[in-house]
């Protein structure tokens, strides 16, 4: 085997399993999974102050996000149990809007998680942190029949690693771009060095890239907000946690309790916008790359929604030891004087101090259709993707891709078959799944109605959806699993004793009913029954059902909801086999579709292009009409019958 | 990287069958679909005269004249037509050639076998049109049409199976489709970002928007007794006691002595069918042994065999005979029956010409408001022909009456169509409840969107394995 010439002045420093590429979290979910997995796995950093970083938004969860950092934690990862550590305010969003969208968010400590995770990750056993900047990979291109293979990664302090597989979780840093106003500059998110070089390496091994902006908004000293002209979001009366972990501690809590505030901008704020609106590099053809439609910035707003005169903003706190607050809603890349003239125009802010000004950055990141659904790449072989890189954005999208490409990337060491998590398992899936199959044109953030199955995929079942996956993979210890079984048991008795268990209505049932203008009928009537009045709740039956046994507040939420919902989740559970039986027809590898000519051109193109591994996957690639699908059942079972006939 | 060494997907087999119905007939017609089909042709046909050309040579859609012989080419089995259809623009998508020949068994045999030995393989079921669908020829609505139009033995079941193949039915279903995810899409804005506020003005549109969409599938479901019988036929069941005329009755209406009529009782043993055609309409009519208790045991089974008749029955004539006074309470008993067997039911009253005809009028008015059922009745006597055409008239209007939907609204006449509709209504109609209860809109959004997934799978904008085994299993042979 020729490997590419080490160069002079690069020298060897070490064989590992596995590398990682970035300690966001995408990297750093990735490196604990491969470690705790039993590889040798070493994670790089260009520094170590910038572990797990949040240059954005200062919390953790939120519609969907709550979701999927459940079941990140689930399946043996990190971020809940570190945003628990550090959580200084929680609500839970949408509980009056049902409970497949009911999401936890929390604020956290910002500084304080970077060095829970940072902390985390150097007392892993089979962990390496290494603070070097990955500037070239070392592959194998000798077989031109053949994929590419890498075989390792190159410092640009001349260091060279060997490693059998290799994870890429480089975020927004990828040749990244600052833009304010006319000021264009290489960096990276926070002031941080972007990282040149490895997106010349990826154009080398003919990988896809496209180029995207995001944004942020300026943080401001809390000495300068006038408080009294803001209206205060507290905490929730109750804080849940992240981790499945903590659910069961009845001593947990959260780290602190701090406000947020809401404002709003002015019509002032609109006039400033569309007299300077020449000078956003977003209108004035300087940044290119699509932005995110969910997560606009300010003059993007004003321009898309003319008639909109006013907008949130909400001062979200960063920490503890600190009076930044960031200013959600104003994310900007004005220029500098519209941002401060822009504050002046917003009630509360009027004499507001910038500590960082707001700014778009535009980065490279790979075209996501490239990987394969076990986040492998196509083109090249031994590398993976994860996090930012493929088109996504948050850093719960990013943390969850992260842990599956370190899962995915351990197995195949050991030969094992990846882990592809459905769309019916997790939002994880989905987010996998959308990304790989159909690609992205702007940043990809998590939505719930992204899934189709998400009164299955709830917060409060995700262990019940994936610990089991996590056990059998390896990331769940023994001890919880057996605390997991336990519950499910719990959860499950409850259920079913409450379907058996019928009491009268004469009485003090009766009694509650009239409270809860309820029906009254004659005779006996199960606690499930009457759970699934949606009047009632599972704790306005407690004074009727003595026999009721003590549940913690996760439980009992869980009884609740699938008592209640039984009738929909049923409906959504028939969705599911039917999507399921699609998921389970493969598509032979060597399935030539250009020989089939019912399918339209694109379709043939994009088949033979994406290479789906299911009649389901195919389904969802745009390009492929059903009517190509129903094409391809036929022509698939003919393929059957005809290998059959050669058996 | 593994290697991708393509396996080749169609070298498909050239397939060969009777495209015309089985029996004797003037002309049959068999098709031949393959890669193969010009060679194979122009080992076994040669051109009447210069006129026409070898079969390879033949420009598409033209025909030639000649002699087909045996696969050894020393006998000539029959003097054909050949038809060319090029690929891609035939039937199936591949070359493809007619050949018409004389309807007997024996030459039909001898051509497939020519064809076989030539190296043709015999196509199996719905093959053509299997092949017409992976070649992009037939879409699978289109195939359901097709399917029905070679069944189709009346023309009011052409005008629907027309209407199926032009794509008519999916348009009406897609745009109610279309709706349904409108109505998602405004759901979602209130449900997914917490910012929006579900208000009950925004449920109140909603709702309206969903009951919209339940008045439409309501009335496709509705259509569907209708849409049934235009596929299959009506189902009309003579019955009644033995003796009353119900042999007469089927003779008459056919205008041919079909069934043995005589004066004894317990004449008709069997179950006697026949077909007849109303205004387009195919009916199927029954005569069946008449009704009563009886230790013969033939008898016994032919009146066993009336009932499963009347059960499977649309329309059941029910027929009174002025004689026998005394029986008639015993018929007015299995009158009842069947009623509480939700049948639908006419009393004719026959033997018109006899004297007790008034009187039997009269008795049956009288008790029959008893009933507290509205049933109609009908004068008969098989000698006056202007009695059967009212009866036949009758037949007509009931399967009119049976229209409650509009009348250009979509006619149902598939049972799996019928099926999916139900379903698609029954969510619908949850939907509905959950916003008289004010469930959370995203369980709501839950049931739409297995309406909307369920119809999709009607309009083939989803598509499953069973539903394709489905459509083509129902095909026959040469199709
Ligand atoms: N006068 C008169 N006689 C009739 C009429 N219809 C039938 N009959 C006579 O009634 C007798 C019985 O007629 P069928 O038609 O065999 O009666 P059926 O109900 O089929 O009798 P089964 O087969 O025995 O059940 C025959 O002698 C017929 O000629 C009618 O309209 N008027
Ligand atoms: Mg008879």
């Amino acid at each position: 085997m020729k490997i590419r010439d080490i160069k002079e002045n690069q020298w060897y420093a070490g064989d590992y399993d596995v590398i990682v590429v970035g300690a966001g979290h995408a990297g750093s979910e990735a490196a604990f999974a491969a470690a705790r997995l039993g590889f040798k796995t070493a994670l790089f950093t260009m520094t170590l102050e910038s572990i797990a970083n949040l240059p954005c938004n200062p919390n953790i969860g939120g519609t969907a996000k709550g979701q999927l950092v459940r079941e990140i934690d689930a399946l043996g990862g990190e971020m809940g149990k570190a945003a628990d550590c550090h959580t200084i305010q929680f609500r839970l969003l949408n509980s009056s809007k049902g409970p497949a969208v009911i999401s936890s968010r929390a604020q956290i400590d910002r500084k304080a998680y970077q060095a829970e995770i940072k902390h985390r990750l150097e007392l892993e056993e089979n962990l390496f942190l290494i603070q070097a900047e990955i500037v070239d990979l070392i592959y194998d291109q000798t077989d031109s029949a053949n994929n590419p293979e890498v075989l390792g990664a190159i410092a640009k302090d001349g260091m060279y690693y060997k490693a059998k597989k290799t994870i890429i979780a480089t975020g927004t840093f990828l040749d990244s771009k600052v833009i304010i106003g006319d000021a264009i500059y290489d960096s990276g998110p926070d002031g941080l060095s972007p990282a040149i070089g490895l997106s010349s390496t990826l154009k080398e091994l003919k990988i896809p890239l496209a180029r995207f902006k995001t944004g942020t908004p300026v943080r401001i000293n809390g000495r300068s907000i006038d408080y009294d002209k803001c209206e205060v979001q507290g905490n929730d009366p109750v804080s849940l946690p992240f981790s499945f972990e903590n659910d069961e501690d009845p001593e947990w809590k959260t780290k602190a309790e701090l406000p947020c505030y809401m404002t709003w901008t002015s019509k002032e704020t609109q006039e400033l916008f569309m007299d300077n609106i020449d000078r956003s590099p977003l209108y004035s053809g300087v940044i290119k790359g699509p932005g995110p439609r969910y997560c606009p910035s300010l003059e993007d707003k004003y321009v898309k929604f003319p008639h909109h005169e006013r907008h949130h903003v909400f001062l979200e706190p960063t920490g503890l030891g600190t009076e930044e607050y960031y200013a959600a809603g104003l994310s900007s890349s004005m220029p500098q004087d519209v941002q401060y003239e822009m504050l002046k125009t917003i009630s509360g802010l009027e004499n507001a101090e910038i500590l960082r000004i707001g700014y778009a950055i535009e980065y490279d990141l790979i075209d996501p259709t490239s990987l394969n659904l076990s986040l492998e790449s196509k083109l090249v072989d031994n590398l993976y993707f994860a996090g930012q890189v493929n088109g996504s954005s948050g850093y719960e999208e990013a943390a969850g891709m992260g842990l599956i490409a370190g899962v995915n990337a351990a197995r195949a060491i050991e030969n094992k078959e990846p882990i592809i998590l459905q769309r019916s398992d997790a939002y994880i899936g989905v987010l996998i799944d959308d990304l790989v199959t159909k690609g992205t044109n702007e940043p990809y953030r998590m939505m719930t109605s992204r899934a189709e199955y998400r009164l299955i995929l709830r917060q409060d079942n995700a262990d019940r959806r994936l610990t089991e996956i996590g056990y059998q993979i390896g990331l769940i210890p023994e001890q919880r699993y057996q605390k997991f079984k336990a519950k499910m048991n719990r959860i499950d008795s409850e259920i079913e004793r409450l379907a058996k268990t019928r009491i009268p209505y004469q009485g003090a049932l009766a009694e509650i009913l009239q409270k809860k203008n309820s029906a009254v009928k004659t005779g006996n009537v199960s606690l499930a029954e009457l759970l699934r009045r949606p009047e009632l709740s599972y704790s306005d039956l407690e004074p009727v059902d003595p026999k009721r046994p003590q549940l913690n507040q996760a439980d009992s939420y869980s009884v609740e909801v699938e008592i209640k919902y039984e009738g929909y989740i049923k409906v959504e559970q028939e969705r599911i086999e039917r999507f399921k039986k699609m998921e389970k027809r493969l598509l032979p590898e060597n399935f030539n579709y250009s020989e089939i000519s019912g399918l339209r051109e694109e379709a043939r193109q994009k088949l033979t292009e994406l290479r789906p591994l299911s009649l389901g996957q195919a389904a969802r690639i745009s390009g492929v009409s059903p009517a190509d699908i129903s094409v391809l059942i036929v022509a698939l079972e003919e393929h059957l019958r005809r290998a059959d006939s050669l058996d | 990287m593994q290697k991708k060494d393509m396996i080749k997907h169609s070298t498909a087999a050239t397939i060969a069958a009777v495209s015309t119905p089985a029996g004797i007939s003037g002309i049959a017609v068999i098709r031949l679909s393959g890669s193969d089909s010009a060679e194979i042709c122009d080992h076994l046909f040669k051109p009447l005269s210069k006129r026409f050309k070898p079969a390879s040579q033949m420009e598409p859609y033209t025909v030639g004249v000649g002699y087909w012989y045996s696969a050894d080419q020393k006998k000539i089995i029959d003097q054909v037509v050949l038809t060319h259809f090029a690929a891609p623009n035939s039937y199936t998508g591949e070359d493809m050639y007619e050949i018409s020949c004389h309807g007997g068994q024996y030459i039909k045999q001898a051509i497939l076998e020519s064809l076989f030995d030539q190296g043709a393989m015999p196509a199996g079921p719905g093959e053509f049109s299997r092949r017409a669908f992976i070649n992009g020829k037939l879409d699978l609505t289109e195939a359901e049409g097709v399917m029905d139009m070679i069944s189709a033995e009346s023309s009011r079941q052409n005008q629907v199976a027309l209407q199926q193949l032009s794509g008519r039915i999916s348009e009406e279903i897609k745009s109610i489709r279309e709706n349904l995810y409108q109505i998602l899409a405004q759901m979602e804005m209130i449900i997914e970002f917490p910012e929006n506020e579900d208000t009950p003005e925004q449920r109140q549109k909603i709702l309206a928007e969903i009951k919209q969409i339940e008045k439409t599938l309501n009335s496709a479901v509705s259509s569907f007794a209708q849409g049934r019988i235009v596929r299959e036929g009506l189902h009309v069941v003579i019955a009644g006691r033995p003796n009353v005329g119900k042999s007469s009755l089927l003779n008459v209406i056919l205008g041919q002595e079909k069934a043995i009529v005589t004066s004894i009782p317990g004449t008709t043993r069997d179950i006697i069918e026949a077909h007849i055609t109303l205004e387009g309409l195919s009916v199927h009519l029954t005569d069946t042994a008449g009704l009563r208790t009886t230790e013969d045991v033939v008898e016994k089974e032919g009146i066993a065999r009336a009932y499963q008749a009347i059960a499977q029955a649309d329309l059941i004539i029910y027929l009174f005979s002025p004689e026998d006074e005394e029986l008639w309470q015993e018929d007015l008993a299995e009158v009842e029956n069947l009623i509480e067997q939700q049948k639908q039911i006419v009393l004719v009253a026959g033997k018109q010409d006899l004297p007790d005809h008034q009187k039997l009028l009269n008795w049956l008015e009288q008790n029959l408001t008893k009933l507290d059922h509205d049933l109609d009745i009908v004068d008969f006597s098989k000698f006056e022909d202007q009695k059967a055409e009212s009866l036949k008239k009758y037949i007509l209007d009931f399967f009119e009456s049976l229209e409650d939907a509009e009348s250009d609204s979509i006619m149902i006449t598939h049972l799996r169509h019928r099926q999916i509709l139900q379903k698609t209504l029954d969510r619908v109609r949850q939907a509905e409840d959950g916003f008289a209860q004010a469930i959370h809109l995203d369980l709501i959004s839950g049931l739409l969107q297995a309406a909307a997934e369920e119809l999709a799978e009607l309009t083939g904008d989803q598509v499953s394995e069973e539903l394709i085994e489905t459509i083509f299993s129902e095909f026959c042979v040469g199709k």
